[in-house]
């Protein structure tokens, strides 16, 4: 019998792995701490520089994962320890509960239309949106299971009043259900597995925009991450593609993107996060295609058009589209209180002088934190990132053998650069698999750990 | 032919078709379609109970064909064919009808939309009476690649392989590998060009597996996945292994000329060493320009050289190929930004030659004659539109290599004056660290926008005339040295590549990938793997993890030893073919061939070739030529019983 | 001549500025966080980023006339959101300290802007002990009869002091003069001259009404209103100690001279101390302004200073305690101390600033440099 090989994350970078390596016949582990597989770009609306539809490049990628027999989904997962070394290693992965048993759901969504809790807020969307209680994350969510949130549902977390007078709420999900899949009383459980490699590809998240507090992110209504704005202009989203203002629902007539929010900062991030000037280049010609009215402004330092078709698409967006791009740092956003319109303060290097612009929205394009504190041997570059072995000679290994890395925890990058080292660490994990033993799953507890 | 018996599958997908969609109504009427025995909708059709019905139905009702109106066949195709043959039919007796995708996500208007779903099942359910059964075909796969270039990309690319244990073969057309990478004095701040590649071809050196065939051309490429055939052409050599690099025949030898290797910074001899660790470690002849006097082998101990040598054909047999054949720097016109006017104008890469430690001048930056007091950089030449007849793309490494170089120069030559005249700063990622440092170096950066830098060359010096876009004005910087800062070109030879590998060429001129962003190693053709530069400017860090990952991509392939190939290609009927030959000349892969078969000329497709792309199909005057699960007939049923008709037969 | 529209970079321009003090000058990458953040800039229309650009490049004839640089007063908020952790203000202060090499006529304070700290405390030391040696070889002996009167006259002792102040205000009425030609004084004025005083005093009390509510802010206003009234009531009690003397004993201009007297010792040896102690013993806490500004100009101007306001107040003490013996041999110290003040720092050092502050702020004014509303 063959090893078998973990794969962490289960962004694009994650399926590609995952897929090049069971298509060798090798037993795949992919642990992802979301419900379904998808990572970031399964929240993009469409991708630069062609404008592809995001979810319809990436959905057939998800749904081969759900073919292939010999890759094992460990879904709602994190990897809690690891220990051993390349070609044994032994690791414990915490399954939180779904409190649904997946083998029986068949996604009908039923449930997801009863439950009677209705302002959640929605993950997928940001927070822009509500969903109920016990949801399916994304109607093109691989598995496509339900799940319910246990902070919020009733019969799992009852008001105090319920829970001393010691009732049971609710429960009706369990009563929709055809296929009698709810179960309240699922617990977390610590699967171990032994594997002979890890690829870890656990991607990245936005920065805390927070932490810049002359933006106000959090504080302005009409203010929004890229990510955020890319949920807004996706047919999936919260208003189906309408762009529409938080605050009282119109279209808005002038919007602004302001680039290096957090990145190229010694304040908060050193490097460049390399996705972000594409990005809202991307949005404005998107932001311009649902509403040809409105007027895009981005704010820039360098604008960073490097890869295939990158510069041409600059271009693009400002013959074709009329996208203005102004080379300035935003220092300040001010919301002017009775129209709930953004002021942006920034001086226009090209005319030296400070200037104050007023708009219906902003867009802060957030840098990437790389999603790498993981119970992982592995060390860390200064910035946060995986720091490789030798990128020039052992191109995706970290410091541990036997471990590799893909994708944006390694280092900013787009896509089609993670789905490269994501296909050139699965050859590398095979080779180790291919030599190594066999595996075990073992349930360790069942009903121990954590719960909730 | 049977009786057709149909099955029609109709999915609510939860509430994304039923939520539109009256799913009961469009089964109750491909009820009525001729030919439909049973039809059923069900919440998931894909799901393990849905898919049970349909085999179910297929074993007690005795189907023939099934129709599932449920997603877009490129999520779900290969479930349904899958469950289809596991209950005994042939999987290619299953039509998809798109009702999702193509109907209930698009539509609101509940009635309408079920009346286009019923269209879209009648459509699916008139061409399922036409299908037919279909093999697929499995063809043997040879565990060994060719790879072309040996640039790092190349050399990665095989490292890789021959570790997985696959037999590869480096086709370098220079006498050395090792590529542009080796040229550069700096890829990093820490790290030398030259000691990263010396490294990766010591392994190459030391591994069996790996066979490098430098001077040599890939002239024809014939076969397909898992099956090429290479032919080789091996431009002579003339020195063998015998060689000790004494460099007696060098000093013989009078044939000078620029050395490409130092980017011709000097010259070298007609008989030369392209670089300190170059391998083969042996001399080289330059064929093109040896006029064959003799000298050197007269002057050569070791009896290394022997002029009489010819070039040679190698038959190669592979399974896959990788392209890695790199990129060609930007050729500056004579007199952009005053190049080839004046030595103190010098490229970017002349400049890395200068720092590197092996060079003509030891490392010394000496441009025109000596160190200069002052040295700018032009970015963006060549690139991004900047001037006339410069590509449209951002060459992606040239503002890092510059900064980088800039780093290098500041700390030997602290007290030079550099500049960098910029357009937009490309250090991405981590790279931004080098542009944060080059602050501190003290490294003037100067940023121009529309207007194009202009050079004056005069008995003064050098004068970069700038309009500086932060103050808006124009300013006039004296220097003593300019390093162009030169973009990436396609291969010069990308043509004859084209021709023998038939990859296809995107608009900037480099070859096209699968797909851009999903699919960035693999070209449409099976068998064919891209890496490095070759698909677009890459830097060497990119280029290498391209090379291991093309590499995987071939491993993958071939892994099984064996390769099926999809049974939806042209077929010929050979009674209507008249031999015309239009489809030979219109298939993009070329699979076809005209064959003389009892003195008649028919053309023949070659199975394992075709893609089915129906070029062929659609460019037959006499109909021979039909595509296999997309027929005339069955494209036509289709299409009268989308415009209402009653039947086609 | 056909003035040429091109202007020549000079990459000198750049390495004089970063050894006047402007480390940070090529670390800036232009994003113009500085001019935007800046409160100054909400009322005049100037960019600092394009001051700090020119002399990135080195454009001799855009940098001496600009009077951006002067506008700043150092509120730091540029320096605290510099994405690149470079400090405008530091920069902005290298270029004035490069300005006023170029207005002295005599080329002194560019060099002296560029000597180290050591070379400069050299030259002070020697200054002072040629002074006190002058005081002491050619005073001395006739002076010694005052020492036991109940008050020293010291009319005599003023001709040092005042050959010294003479030079440091011919100095200054010279570099003042270049330094108005050089902002475009007197042309293309387009506000009167009393409204533009107006408008000068609104901006000043409108700009710092702001920066007092910062706690950081606050100290280095203080400190600067309490040297600057420190000085000015100095000056004018040495002028009557020196002049006129008598004055000391009528009543009530007495009282009010030593009570002067010691607002102004007080003032001035806060204003100087409370930095100097601050750079000195520079903790975690201590804010960046007291860290960043190492120049040895900013030190030489607190350490000129600091002991003149020390031994002053001392002077006052002993006098009011009737020590003349000490006070006078103090005072005569500190005479020594204000010589090389007078003759280097003032016109050549950091001080001058104020009058070129002042210079360039009018003419902004009186250029409609202002914003309206």
């Amino acid at each position: 019998m063959n090893g078998s090989v973990l794969v962490v994350g289960g962004g694009v970078a994650g399926i590609q792995a995952a897929l090049d390596l069971a298509e060798q016949g090798i037993e795949v582990f992919l642990v992802e701490k979301a419900p379904s597989i998808g990572g970031k770009m399964a929240y993009l609306d469409k991708t630069f520089p062609t404008l592809d539809c995001a979810s319809c490049i990436l959905a057939p990628k998800m749904a081969a994962v759900l073919r292939y027999p010999n890759i094992k989904l460990l879904m709602n997962s994190e990897v809690e320890d690891v220990t051993g070394r390349a070609g044994n290693f032994v690791v414990r992965v915490l399954k939180r509960p779904t409190y649904v048993d997946w083998t029986k759901c068949n996604g009908c969504g039923i449930c997801t239309q009863k439950c009677p809790v209705k302002n959640v807020p929605d993950d997928y969307n940001l927070g822009l949106s509500n969903r109920r209680a016990i949801y399916i994350m994304f109607p093109q969510a691989v598995p496509k299971k339900a799940v319910i949130d246990a902070r919020y549902c009733m019969r799992l977390n009852p008001p105090e009043k319920a829970k001393k007078e010691g009732k049971t709420l609710c429960g009706v999900c369990e009563r929709h259900c055809p296929t009698k899949a709810i179960e309240y009383e699922q617990k977390s459980e610590v699967i171990e597995l032994k594997v002979a490699a890890i690829i870890v590809a656990t991607g990245m998240e936005l920065y805390n925009a927070k932490n810049i507090p002359e933006y106000g992110y959090g504080v302005y209504q009409n203010l929004y991450t890229n990510l955020e704005f890319e949920r807004l202009v996706s047919a999936t989203g919260p208003s189906g593609g309408e762009i529409l203002r938080r605050s009282d629902g119109k279209h808005p007539k002038k919007i602004a993107w302001i680039q290096c929010v957090g990145s190229r900062d010694v304040r908060f991030n050193h490097y460049c996060s390399a996705y972000c000037c594409m990005a809202a280049t991307k949005q404005a010609i998107l932001a311009k295609e649902h509403l040809p009215e409105v007027q895009c402004t981005v704010y820039y330092m360098d604008i960073r058009a490097f890869g295939k078709g990158f510069n041409e698409f600059l271009e693009r967006a400002k013959r074709e589209f009329g996208v203005r791009y102004i080379r300035g740092k935003v220092v300040r956003i001010e919301e002017l209180a009775d129209t709930k319109n953004l002021r942006v303060v920034y001086e226009d290097t090209a005319e030296s002088y400070l200037r104050v612009e007023e708009y219906d929205m902003v867009v802060l394009s957030v840098a990437i934190t790389p999603n790498s504190r993981l119970p992982l041997p592995v060390e860390l570059t200064s910035d946060g990132f995986v720091k490789l072995k030798d990128p020039y000679l052992d191109p995706v290994s970290t410091t541990v053998e036997g471990i590799f890395v893909v994708g944006a925890v390694a280092g900013a990058k787009d896509i089609p650069d993670s789905v490269t080292e994501a296909s050139a660490a699965a050859a590398r994990a095979a080779l180790i698999a291919k030599r190594s033993m066999a595996r075990e799953v073992r349930v360790l507890a069942n009903g121990g750990v954590l719960n909730g | 032919m049977d009786e057709v018996r149909i099955g029609v599958y109709v999915c609510h997908c939860g509430f994304n078709i039923a939520g539109v969609v009256d799913v009961k109504k469009v089964a109750e009427y491909a009820k009525t379609l001729p030919g439909v025995v049973v039809a059923r909708d069900y919440v998931f059709m894909c799901s393990e109970p849905g898919q049970d019905l349909i085999k179910e139905d297929i074993k007690n009702q005795n189907l023939n064909r099934v129709v599932v109106a449920s997603c877009s066949p490129a999520l779900h195709e290969i479930t349904f064919r899958t469950a289809i043959s596991e209950a005994g039919l042939n999987k290619y007796l299953l039509e998809m009808a798109n009702i999702r995708e193509h109907c209930s996500w698009v539509h609101h208007e509940k009635e309408k939309a079920t009346e286009k779903a019923m269209e879209i099942v009648r459509m699916a359910v008139a061409k399922a009476r036409y299908l037919e059964p279909l093999e697929e075909l499995e063809v043997e796969a040879k565990k060994s690649v060719l790879v072309l270039g040996g640039g790092v990309a190349g050399i990665r690319a095989a490292l890789e392989l021959a570790n997985y244990g696959f037999d590869v073969y480096i086709v370098e057309k220079s006498p050395t590998i090792g590529g542009k990478a080796a040229l550069i004095g700096y890829i990093d701040p820490k790290t030398k060009g030259a000691e990263v590649v010396s490294k990766m071809v010591e392994k190459i050196r030391d591994c069996p597996k790996i066979q490098v065939f430098t001077s040599a051309e890939l002239v024809q490429l014939t076969g397909s996945a898992g099956n090429y055939v290479a032919k080789l052409r091996l431009n002579p050599r003339f020195v063998n292994s015998r060689c000790t690099r004494c460099g007696e025949c060098e000093e013989v030898c009078p044939i000078e000329v620029s050395n490409e290797y130092n980017f011709g910074l000097d010259k070298r001899k007609a008989i030369f060493i392209p670089f300190k660790n170059a391998y083969p470690p042996y001399y080289a002849i330059d064929y093109r320009v040896c006029v064959k006097c003799g000298e050197c082998e007269k002057v050569c101990r070791y009896k290394a050289i022997n002029l009489k040598e010819e070039a040679k054909i190698v038959e190669l047999r592979v399974g896959a190929v990788i392209i890695a054949t790199g990129y060609d720097p930007y050729r500056p016109f004579k007199g952009e930004y005053g190049y080839g006017l004046s030595p103190n104008v010098i490229t970017l890469f002349q400049l890395e030659r200068l720092l590197d430690p092996e060079s003509p001048t030891k490392g010394e930056l000496i441009v025109g004659n000596k160190v200069p007091k002052s040295l700018a950089f032009i970015q963006c030449v060549g690139s991004r539109g900047t001037t006339l007849g410069a590509k449209s793309y951002c060459s992606r490494m040239c503002c890092t290599t510059a900064i980088n170089s800039a780093i290098k120069i500041k700390e030997k030559y602290p007290e030079m004056n550099v500049y960098i005249i910029y357009k937009d700063i490309m250090t991405y990622g981590s790279d931004e660290s080098l542009y944060e440092e080059a602050g501190k170096k003290l490294i003037n950066f100067i940023k121009f926008e529309e207007k194009i830098p202009k050079v004056t060359i005069s008995p003064e010096g050098l004068f970069i005339d700038v309009f500086e876009y932060t103050i808006q004005q124009e300013i006039r910087i004296p220097v003593e040295a300019i390093v162009l800062s030169i973009g990436m070109l396609p291969p010069r030879d990308i043509e004859e590549l084209i021709a023998v590998t038939r990859v296809s060429c995107g608009g900037e001129g480099f070859v096209r990938e699968a797909h851009l962003k999903l699919a960035p190693v693999e070209a449409p053709t099976k068998g064919i793997f891209l890496a490095g530069c070759i698909t677009g400017p890459k830097n060497i860090l990119e280029s290498i993890r391209m090379g291991s990952a093309a590499a995987a991509k071939a491993m993958s392939l071939l892994s099984k030893g064996k390769i099926t190939i999809e049974p939806m290609i042209a077929q010929v009927d050979e009674e209507r073919c008249s031999g015309c030959g239009i489809c030979v000349a219109v298939c993009p892969y070329s699979a076809i061939s005209i064959k003389s078969v009892n003195g008649d000329r028919i053309a023949k497709v070659e199975k394992a070739l075709c893609m089915g792309c129906g070029t062929c199909n659609a460019s037959c005057p006499s109909g021979a030529m039909q595509h296999l699960g997309f027929k005339d007939v069955q494209l036509l049923a289709q299409t009268v019983a989308a415009l209402r008709g009653e039947s086609y037969g | 001549m056909v003035a040429s529209s091109i202007l020549f970079a000079n990459p000198k321009i750049a390495e004089e500025i970063i050894k006047m003090g402007g480390k940070s000058l090529l670390e800036c990458y232009q994003c113009g966080s500085c001019t935007a953040v800046c409160p100054i800039t909400e009322s005049i229309d100037v960019s600092f980023r394009r001051a700090i650009r020119y002399t990135q490049i080195g454009l001799n004839e855009k940098i001496l006339g600009d009077i951006t640089p002067w506008t700043c007063n150092l509120h730091g908020d540029c320096t605290d959101s510099c994405p690149r952790g470079a400090s405008p203000s530091e920069v902005l202060a290298a270029i004035r300290r490069y300005q006023s090499g170029f207005f002295d006529p005599f080329g002194v304070s560019r060099w002296w802007n560029k000597t180290k700290l050591f070379e400069k405390l050299i030259l002070y030391f020697v200054v002072f002990v040629i002074s006190l040696s002058f005081y002491y070889f050619y005073y001395w002996n006739s002076l010694t009869g005052y020492i036991s009167t109940e008050f020293f006259a010291v009319k005599d002792l003023s001709y040092p002091i005042a050959f010294s102040a003479l030079f440091a205000s011919l100095i200054l009425f010279l570099s003042a003069k270049r330094a108005y030609r050089a902002f475009g004084g007197g042309k293309e004025y387009k506000v009167g001259f009393l409204s533009s005083i107006i408008k000068l005093t609104k901006f000043f009390i409108e700009v710092e009404k702001d920066a007092l509510k910062v706690p950081e802010k606050r100290d280095r206003i203080i400190e600067h209103v309490f040297i600057l009234l420190g000085l000015g009531f100095y000056t004018l009690i040495l002028l009557f100690y020196l002049f006129s003397p008598s004055y000391f004993f009528i009543y009530p201009y007495g009282m009010i001279l030593k009570f002067l007297g010691y607002f102004a010792a007080i003032s001035l040896l806060y204003g100087f101390s409370s930095p100097l102690m601050k750079r000195l013993f520079a903790r975690q806490k201590t804010h960046w302004y007291y860290k960043k500004f190492t120049h040895s100009t900013d030190w030489m101007s607190l350490i000129a200073f600091f002991p003149v306001a020390l031994l002053y107040l001392a002077i006052l003490i002993l006098n009011d305690i009737s020590y003349y013996y000490f006070s006078y041999i103090l005072y005569i110290v500190v005479l020594s101390l204000i010589v090389p003040i007078l003759l280097l720092e003032v016109p050549f050092g950091k001080h001058n600033h104020w009058l070129y502050k002042v210079l360039a702020y009018y003419i902004a004014a009186r250029k409609g440099f202002f914003k309206e509303g």
